[in-house]
């Protein structure tokens, strides 16, 4: 097995106290940082996310992937230049207010962040004006996430989107949003521009919004 | 409709005032032909019941925190507050969701589930005061000792697991890496649910129970089988044995979709489950597992034609031959009034058909 398959393997298996040391493996045999990271981390990611979308996998297993892939960029951070890492901008996100519930997403961060994302994470309950702060902070973000999980979270996941778009953050950000009780057609109802129905669904838009703003 | 649905608090109808897990209320008393007690047994042996039981029509209902005085229940259920549980755990009650959830950014009472031995600290379960704390639940006004006894048991082992760690996703973490640790700590955790059990049983006798351990998200469970098998199985397999071999009727509750995890609670031994009815196709859970499983459908706060029209095709999925029951959760005094007679009625329609 090549190296690049091995930490490929390692990423998918969530071996976390490995892939270190294969990292830095890699790097002593000459092999290119951003390679190591886009076909051996990177990549692995990709098969973690279409495994959970399919079922093959729970939540433990994608989280614990997430975390192994970011032990081995942290390894790889003072090899890479020219900015591999964040190389889609950044990516806010945040459950809205009203909401506490964090396991999505916080899933969909490190997905998010394992597509090449700098994910700056708003946590929870986060009121529509923190949003548009962190949008105008940030003009290098591109792609601005919003999860709920409750129904009655739902109409503060409408008032985040408007407070975005009457701040005029539009011509910035592409605004996804997901979560249980949300639908493509309450996505379009207001005025979203993607939904994710889970994780892996949500990097592959990410990178599809953040290429198209 | 042979019987009659008699309007809240209208002159001349009978009610009494009752405890439910999050509010005291007035609630309708029926005349029932035989004992709540034998109607249960006919409901649990899906033998010809008469009604659908409720968890305050037919029991007496409250929380395990209040049996133990472990953990601080005074808190004003309409308005968002922190409260601590009986491990020190400490989390924000949200009026809109109708339960708690562990307060953000609060230092965890764990790391690392690798040192749950040196760092949990047990809940002292002193006989004197859970005897006390019992005797004074049952000596207040909306106790009424004909009725049969249930209690939210409390936090099961990935739920627990869960809040000393400081949230889901740490504890799946910990599940995924350190499997011994987990299931060491569920294990103990088991046992001390067990001493608990018995010391509240002593003193206020139990028929009932509802044991909480939440394993899924609103589209799957949040482990696998594998995962289950080698983990949190054999953990609540301890305290589900205990609740049988002293003959209490076990309700297990969890959140989410949990459909792959049935096979795992009948064989664990759970009497009814109560399930998200959003999450789960109940009545397709009834027709594939009825006949060795019952169904706990929540009677919770929504309009009083929403809360009729729910209850009446509840009873028409889930009420075939018996297996079905409703633990009332809370809401406006009047629109639960109207689903309990709503409730009581139509059963009664349904099972003379």
């Amino acid at each position: 097995m090549s190296k690049l398959h091995e930490i490929a393997a390692t990423v998918e298996n969530g071996s976390s106290k490995l892939i270190e040391g294969l990292v830095k493996e890699a790097i002593e045999e000459g092999i290119e940082a951003s390679i190591i990271l886009n076909d051996g981390l990177i990549s692995a990611m990709g098969v973690i996310g279409a495994k959970f979308q399919a079922g093959e996998i729970f939540v433990p297993e994608m989280l614990v992937a997430a975390k192994t892939m970011k032990k081995g960029v942290e390894v790889l951070r003072p090899y890479l230049v020219g900015g591999s890492i964040g190389k889609h901008g950044k990516y806010i996100i945040g459950t809205v207010a009203g909401d506490l519930h964090d396991i999505g997403k916080n899933l969909i961060a490190l997905m998010i962040e394992s597509t090449g994302f700098e994910v700056i994470d708003l946590g929870v309950d986060v009121p529509s004006e923190k949003f548009v702060e962190a949008i105008k902070a940030n003009p290098d973000c591109k792609v601005v996430g919003a999860s709920a999980l409750l129904t009655t979270a739902m109409d503060s996941m409408k008032n985040t989107v408007q407070a975005i778009i009457n701040a005029g953050c539009k011509s910035q950000v592409k605004i996804m949003v997901g979560g249980a009780p949300i639908t493509q057609a309450f996505a379009d109802e207001i005025g979203a521009d993607a939904y994710a129905p889970d994780a892996g669904a949500a990097a592959v838009k990410a990178v599809e919004l953040a290429g198209a703003n | 409709m042979k019987y009659e649905r008699i309007p809240y608090l209208a002159s001349g109808a009978k009610y009494e005032y009752v405890g439910t897990t999050i509010q005291p209320i007035n609630v309708p008393v029926f005349d029932y032909p035989i004992s709540p007690r034998e109607n249960f047994q006919r409901v649990l042996r899906d033998d010809h019941p008469l009604w659908v039981p409720t968890s305050v029509n037919d029991f007496n209902h409250t929380m395990g925190g209040e049996l133990t005085g472990l953990s601080d229940l005074r808190f004003n259920f309409t308005e968002r507050c922190d409260w601590t549980d009986l491990f020190g755990c400490v989390w924000e009650w949200i009026p809109s969701a109708g339960g708690s959830m562990l307060k953000p950014n609060h230092p965890p009472i764990l790391n690392d589930i690798t040192e749950w031995e040196k760092k949990i600290v047990w809940p002292d379960l002193s006989e004197e005061r859970i005897k006390a704390c019992c005797t004074e639940y049952m000596s207040k006004p909306y106790y009424h000792p004909e009725k049969m006894n249930y209690y939210d048991f409390g936090q099961g082992c990935t739920e627990r697991l869960v809040a000393v760690l400081g949230g889901y996703t740490e504890a799946m973490l910990a599940l995924a890496e350190e499997p011994d640790a987990c299931r060491e700590f569920m294990c103990a955790l088991s046992r001390f649910h067990c001493e608990m059990l018995d010391k509240i049983s002593k003193y206020y006798p139990t028929d009932m129970i509802m044991y909480h351990d939440d394993w899924g998200t609103e589209r799957d469970t949040f482990f696998g089988e594998k995962m289950m098998d080698e983990i949190v199985y054999g953990p609540s397999e301890i305290i589900f044995k205990h609740v049988k071999e002293k003959g209490i009727v076990m309700l297990f509750h969890t959140c989410g979709c949990v459909k792959r995890f049935i096979p795992h609670m009948i064989s664990l031994g759970a009497d009814f489950v109560q399930l998200q009815a959003r999450a789960n196709d109940l009545k397709a859970y009834k027709e594939q597992y009825g006949d060795r499983l019952g169904f706990d459908l929540i009677m919770v706060g929504m309009s009083s034609e929403e809360i009729i029209k729910y209850l009446d095709q509840g009873v028409e999925d889930l009420g075939k031959d018996g297996g079905m029951f409703s633990t009332v959760f809370g809401g406006d005094e009047k629109i639960l009034w109207d689903g309990m007679e709503e409730l009581y009625c139509y059963s009664r329609e349904y099972y003379e058909k």
